[in-house]
């Protein structure tokens, strides 16, 4: 496995696996992210399913730039981490459930953004929402946001068990 | 350390659910995982709050917005439980730790802040359904919300690299 001793050697996965700070700082950066994205998306499962109905559904897209950040931030957080544990990572099987849990979850979310859409896309155009305002959500939609809820809570759970694989972690007792 | 506090602590590390914790060590991943669950409940709740305060999603009603607060509760409630889990778990380890110091500072004050909206910004908010604008103050309570909580994530996840410095106190 080359390329994972080449990954793990770059300066900045060095600095993240070795310095004081560098493991710390993007573990604690990935928890920020992890609650924007995750935290945004299950309020939006929990209005799909009927939860606060007073609110618009469609009004949930201004909330979608935070959710990205989150995500980005994550998504680079995410690397950094990888890149300096790599090889230990590839085999570590809640970590493998991780990645497969948040590839299944952001397709269920697309697929859900995209089935709101359709049903009512007169409340998703540039400004205002119309007086129609999409306020019951399909079936469909309905079972996407249970998926979406189980997969993303799935991940958080094999992420937390990752460490717990990792000999190092082990040690540690955390 | 002051006597009061030691006998404090050793009150924590010696309750039944101190013990049996450290006695079975999966009830402490397991209280870790419902802490991040937790930790996303609570931020989602607070995150679509306080920047509908803020002036995101305008055309939604501040009284329609603040249905979604329970979600925020929830999480905290939780996040308290498992919260006192751990703590009896360790009660001199955390106590000696900074960030754990500086964690628990910090939700005082997010607290208070939350405390201070309520009793003032939010019964006036609930009250007029039709609401649809923010005092200064409100938006200065949410962002400081936000600014807190994030920070309370921050120092959180901090406590593990502090474990075995010195207390702030």
């Amino acid at each position: 496995m080359g390329w994972l001793s080449w990954l793990e050697s770059l300066p900045l996965s060095d600095w993240v696996a070795t310095s004081d700070w560098g493991y710390a700082l993007m573990l604690a950066i990935h928890s920020i992210g992890m609650a924007a994205i995750v935290g945004l998306l299950l309020v939006l499962d929990f209005r799909v399913l009927g939860y606060a109905s007073a609110i618009p559904i469609s009004a949930f897209r201004n909330f979608t730039p935070y959710a990205w950040a989150g995500f980005f931030l994550n998504l680079i957080s995410g690397a950094l981490l990888f890149a300096s544990t790599a090889s230990r990572l590839v085999n570590n099987w809640p970590f493998l459930a991780k990645m497969a849990c948040i590839i299944a979850a952001g397709a269920t979310t697309y697929w859900l953004w995209r089935e709101l859409r359709t049903r009512s896309p007169s409340d998703f155009e540039a400004d205002s929402h119309s007086n129609v305002a999409l306020i019951i959500a399909s079936p469909l939609a309905k079972t996407l946001a249970v998926l979406s809820t189980a997969l993303w809570l799935s991940a958080i759970v094999f992420g937390r068990l990752i460490a717990y694989v990792m000999d190092h972690a082990i040690l540690n007792g955390q | 350390m002051a006597n009061d506090m030691k006998a404090l602590l050793q009150f924590a590390h010696d309750t039944w659910l101190g013990d049996y914790t450290r006695h079975n060590s999966w009830l402490f991943t397991l209280g870790l995982v419902l802490h991040f669950i937790g930790l996303c409940l609570l931020m989602g709740g607070m995150l679509v709050i306080d920047l509908r305060i803020l002036g995101l999603a305008k055309r939604v009603p501040i009284g329609s917005v603040l249905a979604v607060l329970p979600v925020a509760i929830v999480g905290f409630v939780l996040n308290l439980l498992t919260g006192i889990m751990f703590f009896c778990f360790d009660p001199f380890g955390y106590w000696r730790n900074p960030a754990f110091n500086i964690k628990m500072a910090l939700i005082l004050i997010a607290g208070l802040n939350a405390l201070w909206f309520t009793f003032t910004e939010h019964r006036r908010l609930a009250a007029t359904r039709g609401g649809f604008n923010t005092s200064g103050a409100a938006k200065l309570s949410a962002a400081a919300s936000l600014f807190l909580w994030f920070s309370v994530i921050l120092f959180g996840r901090l406590i593990v690299a502090f474990q075995g410095s010195s207390s702030l106190f």
